[in-house]
């Protein structure tokens, strides 16, 4: 596949595919993308962890990285961001939905 | 107003020694307090298994960014440290694993306030790096501190046999943990307060501390040296602090670091032959 | 209890009546609960311990951390389940730190000492895929509805255990060596644990109360095809030998061994070439494996103390 470039909206709703390892609901939906930034084929995103101790790190990113490569987006850059930190406040109103449904509280 | 610092390179080589080794102590003890929590799957209560395991977690990852900033520092040229016990800097209280849930609940409450004061310190460093992720660090320490209270308050109130082994634990480790905090007007705290690393000193960072330990010492009725002035309301510390022997690049009197069992842990990380990274 | 007769109620159960509390049950329904509840909640309590032996071998920080993520789940997981027996009528506290370590109901596999990473990774690939494949069923059919919403997050951690457990046995088989051989010593003894972990085949064994109502929906012998049919292929990807494979004519998996085998525990070595009836295997259960005491201390080791003291004992 050639190497495309998403707009930012298109790389939000690809990311609202990928789901939190641990959580039935998606890094997006979870409040964990913080920023998407394209520039030329580089596309930029600003994570943030919702535990410094996250244990799936290297799980998050390789889902990003697989879905990101899927609509042919190559030069991918993940970035760890702690200021300001992942909060409960930042989960959407959907991903609270879904995990009211599951009987889960965050 | 002091210059900030994007990363360790740029910090000035007066006060780089010290920055280092305040960063090494912190990232050691976090790691040592980590291994210590992830010890109590035997906790008295299930809820309390979990929750060491969570706050063991918290720990480590918290050792992990400090570490990552040990790491710069060995970049910009300082030595790496040897992978031995000796050259392990964390708070003293933490080189055997305790003994009881007493001892667990004791160092709950003090090593975490110690810590959590530290990280308070630095909410306005100069080191940037450090600044960006501490607040974070801070808002995971609020559920240590809840659950050491829970705790106390649970000791103190139940019996008068769990008020007092409370008393006795917590004493044990008293002054090592107010050391811990930093000697009064050392080279390093000039260094450190100088170059705006942390914003108050070690009689301050004290006083922080107090205020966290006191009241619960107060409610419980613990026979502490620690006390309320009624009129002005602040803390006092009701003991002089020993500092014989004290080696203040180290945080700790001895040199012995943490025992053979717990130091094989540490020592996985180098002897093995995974393809893990670190 | 249920003013229903078992008939009925089984009837009711039969067309995806959901039971919700203990006056639907019958005397018979609840028994059967129970034992299956207290199965799980052992197996999750008892394998927090297991993982915690392997993981004070952990070869770097992050991968500490990932087990100790793992054995905060597994407490969890027990706690949910035996807060469940509570709501049972059961005494919770008792059952965690009153029971003999003998009285615990989890797997012969784990009162075995795990006493490397590599063993908690390939116990990540194939007990968890275990745990998975057993939870799935009463996620997907059991008729206990409480039991099933508990499964929503357990099911969820337990694939981050399995992504683990598989993400880690790739990479160093991946890498070849001595990690690879670590691996393949692993799987050796691990992987007809795990096979043994599914119970007696079912034309020994084939109706049984928890099927009857319904607390799962598969038998022993469909569950086994599930857990075979991943950690057969997973383990050929890897290169590591296993002994079964997928046999065309009759489209299964079968395995390559006469089944029950004897197990020496002291040795960690399967011998094929010593079957034994499924009596001797239960009575092997039955003695238990050498890290059930362990195990079970290393939970209640500081209950009584701590508790005699704040009670105001000594
Ligand atoms: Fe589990
Ligand atoms: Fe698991």
């Amino acid at each position: 596949m050639l190497p495309t470039t998403l707009n930012e909206s298109q790389i939000w709703e690809a990311l609202k595919e990928v789901e939190d390892p641990e959580m039935p609901i998606s890094l997006v939906d979870m409040g964990m993308v913080f920023d998407v930034s394209v520039e030329g084929a580089n596309t930029k995103i600003q994570l943030g962890l919702t535990a410094t101790a996250c244990p799936a790190i290297d799980f998050i990113f390789y889902d990003i990285r697989e879905r990101l490569k899927k609509e042919g987006c190559e030069d991918i850059e993940i970035e760890l961001v702690w200021d300001p930190p992942w909060t409960k406040e930042r989960i959407s109103e959907e991903g609270r939905f879904i995990l009211s449904t599951w009987g889960l509280s965050v | 107003m002091s210059t900030n610092f994007e990363t360790v390179h740029d910090l000035p080589e007066s006060c780089q020694q010290a920055v280092y080794d305040l960063i090494l102590a912190v990232a050691d003890s976090k790691h040592l307090l980590g291994l210590r929590y992830g010890e109590w799957l035997g906790a008295p209560v299930l809820e309390s298994s979990i929750a060491a395991s969570a706050m063991a977690q918290d720990e480590f990852g918290h050792s992990r960014l400090f570490y990552s900033l040990v790491d710069d520092f060995v970049q910009a040229g300082l030595p790496q440290r040897q992978e031995v016990p000796s050259e392990y800097r964390n708070i003293e209280v933490l080189d055997q694993p305790f003994e009881s849930w007493t001892d667990f609940v004791a160092a709950n409450a003090l090593v975490d306030a110690a810590l959590l004061v530290q990280l308070e310190a630095f909410r306005n460093s100069s080191l940037m790096p450090l600044r960006r992720f501490v607040p974070k660090l801070i808002q995971e320490e609020v559920f240590h501190l809840q659950h050491a209270q829970g705790w106390m308050s649970l000791m103190t109130n139940t019996s008068e046999q769990s008020r007092s082994a409370l008393q006795q634990a917590i004493r044990k480790i008293w002054d090592p943990i107010l050391c811990w905090l930093g000697k009064p007007q050392s080279d390093s705290e000039k260094a450190l307060l100088g170059a705006g690393i942390q914003d108050i000193d070690s009689d301050g960072l004290r006083t922080r501390w107090m205020e966290q330990v006191g009241p619960l010492v107060e409610q419980g009725h613990l026979d502490l040296p620690v006390s309320n002035d009624t009129i002005t309301g602040e803390w006092i510390l009701g003991s002089s602090l020993n500092w014989d022997g004290w080696d203040e690049s180290f945080r700790r009197a001895s040199k012995t670091g943490p025992d053979a069992e717990t130091f094989a842990q540490i020592e996985c990380f180098s002897t093995h032959s995974y393809p893990v990274g670190t | 209890m249920a003013t229903l007769s078992d008939e009925a109620l089984k009837q009711k159960i039969e067309k995806g009546h959901l039971i919700e509390t203990t006056e639907e049950m019958t005397e018979g329904y609840k028994k059967a609960l129970i034992q299956i509840l207290l199965v799980q909640a052992d197996t999750e309590l008892m394998s927090a311990p297991s993982y915690y032996m392997a993981a004070r071998s952990a070869p770097s920080m992050n991968t500490r951390l990932s087990a100790y993520a793992v054995i905060q789940d597994e407490l969890g997981h027990a706690h949910i389940t035996y807060q469940l027996l509570e709501d049972l009528g059961m005494d919770k506290e008792y059952l965690i730190y009153g029971r003999k370590p003998h009285e615990f109901k989890n797997p012969y596999g784990f009162d075995q000492p795990l006493e490397t990473w590599v063993e908690l990774v390939v116990a990540n690939a194939y007990f968890d895929r275990a745990g998975i494949t057993l939870l799935g069923d009463p996620f997907e059919n059991t008729s206990y509805g409480p039991w099933k919403r508990s499964l929503v997050k357990i099911d969820k951690e337990e694939l981050f255990h399995l992504r683990h457990g598989e993400v880690w046995m790739k990479r160093l088989c991946e890498a070849g060596g001595q990690a690879k051989e670590e691996i393949q010593r692993a799987a050796d003894w691990m992987f007809p644990m795990g096979v043994e972990w599914f119970g007696m085949p079912d034309h020994l064994k084939r109706h049984t109360a928890q099927l009857e109502y319904k607390l799962k929906g598969k038998t022993n012998d469909e569950l086994r095809q599930i857990w075979l049919s991943a950690v057969v292929p997973l383990s050929e990807s890897c290169g590591i030998h296993v002994p079964a494979h997928f046999d065309e004519a009759q489209q299964e998996y079968v395995l390559d061994y006469e089944f029950p085998v004897d197990y020496d525990p002291s040795q960690k070595r399967w011998k094929f070439d010593s079957p034994v009836s499924w009596d001797q295997v239960f009575e092997r259960w039955k003695k238990r494996g050498p890290y059930n005491e362990i195990y079970v201390k290393s939970i209640q080791k500081h209950y009584k103390d701590f508790m005699a003291m704040l009670n105001g004992g000594n």
